[in-house]
């Protein structure tokens, strides 16, 4: 009788647990939702990005430039410590270097620090420019949403065991020139980078299996992504699409993964470098539930 | 005050040669403050039959002037036809790149162009301390 009352106590215990955790699930998205509809809406030329400007495209340098104040601006907000990274490198190419000014750019940057003194790093980002003649909404305006919906949620944890960066990268489009640039300079800061994840596309999921992509992720990662899912309940496949930023940190033998929709498996903007790759094409339930889970990779991370 | 008076007294000529070697230097140089040395490399050959000049009595400096201004012509022509490509068909072409295309560089490569046809034409014309 006594074990019997015992496990009847063990299984309310539990559900109230799940009650609790899902009670306070339905409060991340509802909290995250609104935050990623408006900084969506200003990336894409929905609302203005300043004043009166609206953006229909993040490729020529003034709309660079007006994101990254815009992105900036919301990452000292949330409470980071903004640490942008300029950058001017090669334009990979020879022959266009013998005629034209080497490219250059801006990685916008931000830290939060551990709430207890530690020397190790995780790092996450997106890249924030887009196609010309393309609002790149799902590529990759969802990416940086997600990040800072990300960003904001660990600054509200109460505690922290890792330092976490936040990095959006610049011209990713013109062959991840931004992230490679990054990659090198924190490869020469010598910091204790315990893992890179970086999320390209975020905003389509037709079937609504909530699954997504890991790209070339590390043998570490991978376990720990998979794992992860499984708890929640999520589909997530592992690929070798090496075309994103993820690549510029694995080429330097940073601890990394790539994140994305489920580009190989088809479930994937049919609109990605098109005019068409606007706001209204975004699930921002997928949305919302993926930064959910993120979140939640991070704050295990962060334990 | 005195560098003014001098270059008032200077031949026109030579001046526009100076500045041809400038600009050359210059896109040279910009890339060495971010670690890449190729193209000032690459401008120094350029430039190695004016110090061959310097070195070597019996060169004739404007068989040197006009290998250097068929060179800088060349190289505005180059400039032209790119932007002319670009302006064509930009498919494929870097966002980088495809905004530097702007009147500073349409202005700038016209200035390659004159300063080469101008140097061909008045290579006889100019003397620097280095054909005495
Ligand atoms: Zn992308």
């Amino acid at each position: 009788m006594k074990s019997l009352l015992k496990v009847i106590g063990y299984l309310w215990v539990t559900l109230l647990c799940f009650e609790v955790q899902a009670q306070k699930d339905t409060l991340l998205v509802s909290e995250i939702m609104p935050l990623q509809k408006e900084i969506m809406s200003r990336l894409t030329g929905k609302k203005p990005i300043k004043d009166s400007i609206y953006i229909g495209q993040r490729a020529s340098p003034r709309e660079r430039e007006l994101t990254v104040e815009f992105l900036s601006q919301q990452l000292t907000e949330i409470g980071w410590q903004l640490d942008n990274h300029h950058y001017k490198t090669t334009n990979g190419n020879p022959f266009l270097d013998l005629i034209l000014s080497p490219a250059s750019g801006v990685n916008i940057s931000a830290v939060l620090p551990a709430t207890r003194s530690s020397d190790e790093y995780v790092i996450f980002g997106s890249h924030y420019d887009s196609e010309r003649d393309c609002p790149g909404a799902i590529d990759n305006a969802t990416g940086v949403t997600l990040s800072l919906a990300v960003a904001s949620q660990l600054a509200q944890l109460k505690e922290r065991n890792v330092n976490f960066i936040i990095v959006l990268f610049d011209q990713e489009e013109d062959g991840e020139v931004g992230s490679k640039a990054y990659a090198k300079m924190l490869q020469k800061s010598k910091k204790n980078v315990y893992s890179v994840h970086t999320i390209d596309m975020m905003g389509w999921d037709e079937d609504n299996n909530r699954g997504f992509e890991i790209e070339l992720p590390s043998l570490d990662l991978e376990r720990f992504y998979k794992s992860e899912a499984e708890k929640f309940n999520i589909p997530l496949y592992t690929t070798k699409v090496s075309s994103s930023d993820h690549k510029s940190f694995i080429d330097r033998g940073f601890n990394t993964v790539g994140i994305s929709e489920e580009y190989v498996k088809g479930d994937t903007t049919p609109h990605l470098h098109r005019p068409t790759d606007t706001y209204e094409t975004v699930n921002f339930d997928f949305l919302a539930s993926s930064t959910q889970f993120i979140f939640h990779i991070f704050k295990t991370l962060a334990q | 005050m005195n560098i003014i008076q001098k270059l008032k007294g200077c031949n026109p000529y030579d001046l526009l040669l100076i500045l041809s070697f400038m600009l050359i230097l210059i896109k040279g140089l910009e890339y060495v403050f971010i670690g890449i040395l190729y193209p000032l490399v690459i401008s120094a050959i350029l430039l190695s039959p004016f110090v061959y000049c310097y070195f070597k009595k019996r060169c004739t400096i404007s068989k040197t002037i006009k290998y250097w201004s068929l060179l800088i012509l060349c190289y505005g022509v180059v400039r032209i036809l790119l932007n002319t490509i670009i302006y064509i068909d930009s498919r494929g072409i870097p966002s980088e790149a495809y905004y530097q295309f702007t009147l500073k560089y349409s202005i700038i490569s016209i200035l390659y162009v004159v300063i080469g046809v101008t140097l061909f034409r008045k290579r006889k014309h100019i003397f620097l301390n280095l054909s005495q």
